[in-house]
């Protein structure tokens, strides 16, 4: 399996200049502004965008299908992209706790954000990753601003009619819930994905005529 | 082993398309020729040879075995070349060969330099920016690289130009040297297969029309250039297709069944397989 983070790693080199680019502008501003909160975010985010980008290459190129026919399982496919994810959003953690360390924040302060960062990339992984092995990076990308969108207008719909929410978490409380769910929902996740990815149709390269 | 594939009542349906009790072997050390029309089901066939589809009824054997997507030792000895090169874009010969390297088990790093050199394969370019004739040569020098019994091709010359397809035959016949290697190839170009090929299969329709050795095939079929009338003396069942021209009527026949004053010309695979579908041949 390694081989084929190995493989999604060098793959996504050319896209990697971007990527470091944009998390530099992001960790400039963070800096100025003494406020890193913004950055853990989109650090975590940028895990899932990533793993889902090395997945669009692999349909691209028909590689799922080719792959197949070495000695490499379903199983192996799956995890790897997994892997991919939650080493990138590793390192994003990384730069978070130097931009930290950097603006002499004390560790108690952004211990909680970077568990809530974790579990928040954690769990996007959890819902996007299984979505893509059934449908697809076009759906799946359709799918992440769902995500994102139906939690935002959830909360304004109870903003408007004034439903109250009496739940008040420390931020170690809520990093503790999340990080709980993120990590129960793991194995399901995967479960889910190795399912869907044995439902896929690996008749073409990514239309759905055949071949012939 | 003395199969390296069989195929028994190998079935597959789709809304728009029915690859139908499909029947073939190719014997240890042989290279087996699949051949048709757009549509005919070759690709279904090797996607179903290499357990990309589930079949709906039907056995495989490859190498002895049935060949699952797990059965990760079987695949070690097979080779597979799709239609496209499907490297990710972005990777380099190095980095191909180190992920090679963790797939296999059996991976030659010294087998595959050396066939990068002989292919002249570009090392600092990223594969998006082969041509296509390198980008198939690239996926032989991997289906070469490791312990591969059996190559399967899925239209792997197709797209290329007649020296580079040249340089690739060789490659076939270079590989096939060893008694026990042999090749599934699909193709349009029947020259190429009619070069390199012990048997030829002949799908249409998704059903095989026929499935035999080409020495045997050229010496079961003539073509004959007579008149009409000429034509139509022969035994009906003997002609398998005719067409009309301003000189008179040519058609494909079976040898045996013409009489020695009739003019035959020797067939080729491609003269068999259009007499079959495009003159007015009879299904089999």
């Amino acid at each position: 399996m390694m081989s084929l983070v190995y493989k999604d790693f060098m793959n996504l080199k050319v896209q990697a200049k971007l990527y470091l680019l944009i998390i530099a502008v992001w960790t400039v501003v963070a800096g100025i502004e003494r406020n890193s909160s913004f950055l853990g975010g989109v650090l975590s985010i940028f895990s899932i965008l990533i793993a889902i980008t090395s997945c669009a290459y692999d349909e691209r190129a028909g590689w799922d299908k080719y792959a197949l026919t070495m000695p490499i399982g379903k199983r192996e496919l799956v995890l790897s992209k997994y892997v991919v994810s939650f080493l990138i959003l590793g390192a994003g953690m990384l730069v978070f706790i130097g931009l930290n360390v950097y603006l002499q924040t004390e560790p108690t302060e952004f211990l909680g954000q970077i568990g809530i960062f974790v579990a928040l990339g954690i769990l996007v992984a959890d819902i996007v990753l299984p979505i893509i092995f059934r449908f697809g990076t076009e759906k799946g990308r359709t799918f992440l601003m769902l995500i994102f969108l139906v939690p935002a207008v959830l909360g304004l719909v109870m903003g408007e009619m004034e439903i109250p929410v009496n739940v008040t978490l420390s931020e170690m409380e809520l990093c503790a819930f999340m990080l709980g769910v993120a990590i129960l929902l793991l194995p399901l996740s995967v479960w889910m994905s190795f399912r869907m990815y044995g439902r896929r149709d690996m008749r073409t390269n990514g239309s759905k005529n055949i071949n012939n | 082993m003395k199969n390296a594939l069989e195929i028994k009542n190998l079935t597959k349906s789709y809304s728009d398309f029915r690859l139908d009790h499909v029947n073939m072997e190719l014997p240890t050390g042989c290279i087996m020729g699949l051949i048709g029309e757009n549509g005919a089901g070759k690709s279904t066939t090797i996607r179903l040879i290499l357990d990309l589809v589930k079949a709906d009824s039907g056995e495989i054997r490859v190498l002895g075995e049935h060949l699952t997507t797990e059965s990760r030792a079987l695949k070690e000895q097979i080779g597979v070349v799709m239609d496209e090169c499907n490297f990710p874009e972005c990777l380099k010969l190095r980095e191909i060969g180190k992920m090679m390297q963790g797939c296999y088990r059996t991976w030659n790093a010294a087998r595959f330099e050396e066939l990068k050199r002989q292919f002249s394969l570009p090392e600092g370019k990223c594969v998006k920016d082969f041509s296509r004739g390198m980008k198939m040569k690239l996926s032989i020098a991997v289906a070469l690289s490791h312990d591969s019994k059996l190559l399967i091709l899925d239209e792997a010359t197709s797209g290329l130009d007649p020296i580079v397809r040249d340089e690739i035959l060789d490659i076939f016949l270079d590989f096939i040297q060893d008694e026990s290697h042999s090749i599934f190839i699909s193709s349009h170009i029947l020259s190429d297969l009619e070069k390199i090929c012990d048997y030829i299969t002949f799908l249409h329709e998704g059903r095989v029309v026929f499935s035999e050795e080409k020495t045997e095939l050229l010496e079961k079929y003539v073509i004959v250039r007579c008149s009409e009338q000429e034509l139509s003396c022969l035994e009906p069942s003997a002609v398998i297709g005719m067409r009309r021209s301003s000189f008179g009527a040519e058609a494909l026949v079976l040898r045996n069944r013409v009489p020695e004053r009739y003019v035959k010309d020797p067939a080729t695979i491609e003269d068999i397989m259009l007499y079959h579908v495009k003159h007015g041949g009879k299904r089999l």
